[in-house]
């Protein structure tokens, strides 16, 4: 059997949902020893690490770790490109993966961290792409997001009759993504001043593989799901809204078999994570607002 | 890109031309074509300040409006007269029963919506399809059975079988050329002497009727009614405001309802609201506007 290559790019604060989206892909599909799991990762602790290590101990899935901060060609790629809030490393990950992943991968598949695959990977894995470098699938907020106000902005960039597809889960094609020369593009459109205009990598993606991309079935990139969708035995739900499966209350699709699937223990450990986390931020602010 | 026009037609009077405008909007920004389009516009008397606001439909993407102004036809006068009236949407709901005798005769296909719609396909993908040798293509209204059954699902009227399928009148894809032949006027005379259109729902049932079992089934996602927020991860391709909730309304819970302002454009989906306030107010008062 042919190795299934699937892409992940998350910081330490978001290890336990990839945790949860690999272990997902593992339960559905009857591959799991063909999985290959790239995680291009920044700042990933030994504990945390080691849990993701334990999707290779229950399934036998292989895991390959790629720490971006001392990645040479990666580092030495984004050298040049600014970092802010909205352009980062995280980002350039994705954009990256033809120089990250060993060129002996013709096909990977990336996904977002909030994600819940239900459905056997191979079916993307051995989808006919039709020769596009892409197949992903079509945004069902694009009108928002790249128009806003009276559906008027930026209709030099993007036509509201053009498909727009949410870059939260992508095939890729590598040979032909690298023929795109997406780094190129990106610092052209960083000179020109595009990127300050759009919404960070989905609408850069958007502009980089315009009509250029294949449309899949809307149920592999199910966005916002709610509990109505779960009828549908969604392929991938995409836990887009404010409301997240891991929330200790969520009325999300699947909100409780998600906890499973992260584990009890994963779940409840990263609930206490988050807490930790928003304390010490307060804190913080705390300290800040008495010193002046 | 082909030349060949798009015709899409609307129905509505003068309280209804802010969603008209959303309704073509809408069509406009999801197709490419929009040169081609001609939206043919069967409407009670606007003023003039609603006439300008549909003509910046022309002006921003280049689609052709065409006025058909039914008060000044004695034939709806007639017919609407003897008809029953809606007392929800009025009487301008026969007005696409007329379509043969109001619309030129070149058209060969032509698309009918209602203005409680929000397009987000391209249009040329519906008028342009293959209709299969049928003369009109629709979508199954899943509240058939209430519709036609009433309470209990009784088959009140006695003219419809449950087990028929039935479709919402609120997107029609139509074969011009068979719709003539079928002669829809003469049916509604027969329906309104026989005492049939005192039985059914207006101009829905009466189209089911005169087409039952002869016309096509679209994709539900053309017409997806009663459209609320799970609906969106579907990607649908026109939603259909069905119920009591509208978009044009401040607070309404339905699909897309923060986008559905913006395709209506902030500044008519306010003074939409002031227009309803107003009449309301005047209303309660028992103002009644000068014949």
């Amino acid at each position: 059997m042919t190795a299934i290559h699937i892409l992940f790019a998350f910081d330490d604060n978001f290890w336990a949902p990839a945790y949860a989206a690999m272990r997902g892909i593992c339960l559905s599909t009857h591959r799991r020893k063909d999985l290959v799991f790239h995680l291009c990762e920044l700042g990933l602790t030994g504990e945390h690490r080691a849990d993701l290590e334990k999707i290779t101990t229950e399934f036998g899935a292989k895991l390959v770790f790629y720490d971006l901060a001392t990645n040479r060609d990666f580092q030495e790629r984004c050298a040049n490109l600014p970092s802010d809030k909205r352009l980062n490393q995280m980002m350039y990950a994705r954009l990256l993966v033809d120089v990250l992943i060993p060129k002996s991968v013709r096909r990977i598949i990336y996904f977002d961290c909030d994600t819940y695959v239900r459905a056997p990977i191979e079916e993307l894995a051995e989808i006919d792409l039709h020769g596009f470098p892409i197949g992903a699938v079509e945004e069902p907020h694009a009108d928002f997001i790249t128009r806003q106000t009276d559906m008027r902005h930026n209709m030099d960039l993007f036509d509201p009759a053009d498909p727009y597809f949410n870059s939260g889960m992508l095939v890729i094609d590598t040979a032909k993504w690298r023929d795109a020369k997406v780094l190129d593009h990106l610092a052209a459109k960083v000179a020109d001043g595009t990127m300050d205009r759009i919404y960070y990598d989905q609408d850069f993606l958007n502009l980089t593989f315009k009509n250029n991309w294949y449309h899949l079935d809307q149920l592999w990139n199910l966005i916002d799901p709610r509990a109505p969708h779960q009828a549908l035995n969604p392929k991938m739900v995409h836990y887009t809204g404010k409301n997240r499966p891991w929330n200790l209350v969520s009325t999300v699709a699947f909100a409780r078999v998600y906890r499973h699937v992260m584990t009890n223990e994963l779940f409840y450990r990263y609930w206490r994570h988050r807490l930790k986390r928003r304390v010490i931020k307060f804190l913080r602010l705390n300290r800040l607002f008495t010193r002046t | 890109m082909t030349n060949a026009p798009l015709h899409i037609a609307l129905t509505f009077d003068d309280n209804f031309w802010a969603p008209a405008y959303a309704t073509m909007r809408g069509v406009c920004l999801a197709t490419h074509r929009r040169k081609d389009l001609v939206f043919h516009l069967c409407h009670r008397t606007l003023t003039a300040e609603h006439l300008a606001d549909l003509d910046k439909i022309t002006d921003e993407f280049g689609a052709t409006l065409k006025h058909y102004n039914i008060d000044d036809m004695p034939l709806f006068a007639d017919v609407a007269s003897r008809a029953r009236y809606n007392k929800r949407l009025s009487n301008i709901v026969y007005a696409r029963l007329l379509f043969a005798q109001i619309l030129p005769k070149d058209i060969k296909r032509l698309v009918y919506l209602d203005c409680d719609l929000y397009v987000r396909a391209p249009i040329e993908e519906l008028a342009e399809m293959d209709m299969q040798g049928f003369p009109i293509a629709a979508v199954q209204e899943y509240l058939a059975a209430f519709i036609t059954g009433g309470r209990d699902i009784k088959n009140f009227s006695g003219l419809f079988d449950t087990a028929d399928p039935y479709f919402n009148a609120g997107v029609i894809l139509i074969d011009m050329e068979k719709w003539r032949t079928e002669d829809i006027l003469g049916h509604l005379e027969t329906a309104i002497a026989d005492g049939t259109m005192d039985k059914i729902y207006y101009d829905q049932d009466l189209l089911n009727l005169i087409f039952k079992n002869n016309w096509l089934k679209l994709d539900q996602l053309w017409n997806t009614i009663d459209a609320r927020p799970a609906h969106q991860a579907l990607n649908p391709k026109i939603l259909h405001y069905t119920d009591k909730r509208k978009p044009w309304n401040l607070v309404s819970g339905v699909a897309f309802t923060r986008v559905y302002r913006h395709v209506m454009t902030n500044e008519i989906f306010y003074r939409y609201m002031r227009h309803r306030i107003k009449r309301r107010l005047l209303k309660f008062i028992g103002w009644k506007p000068a014949k």
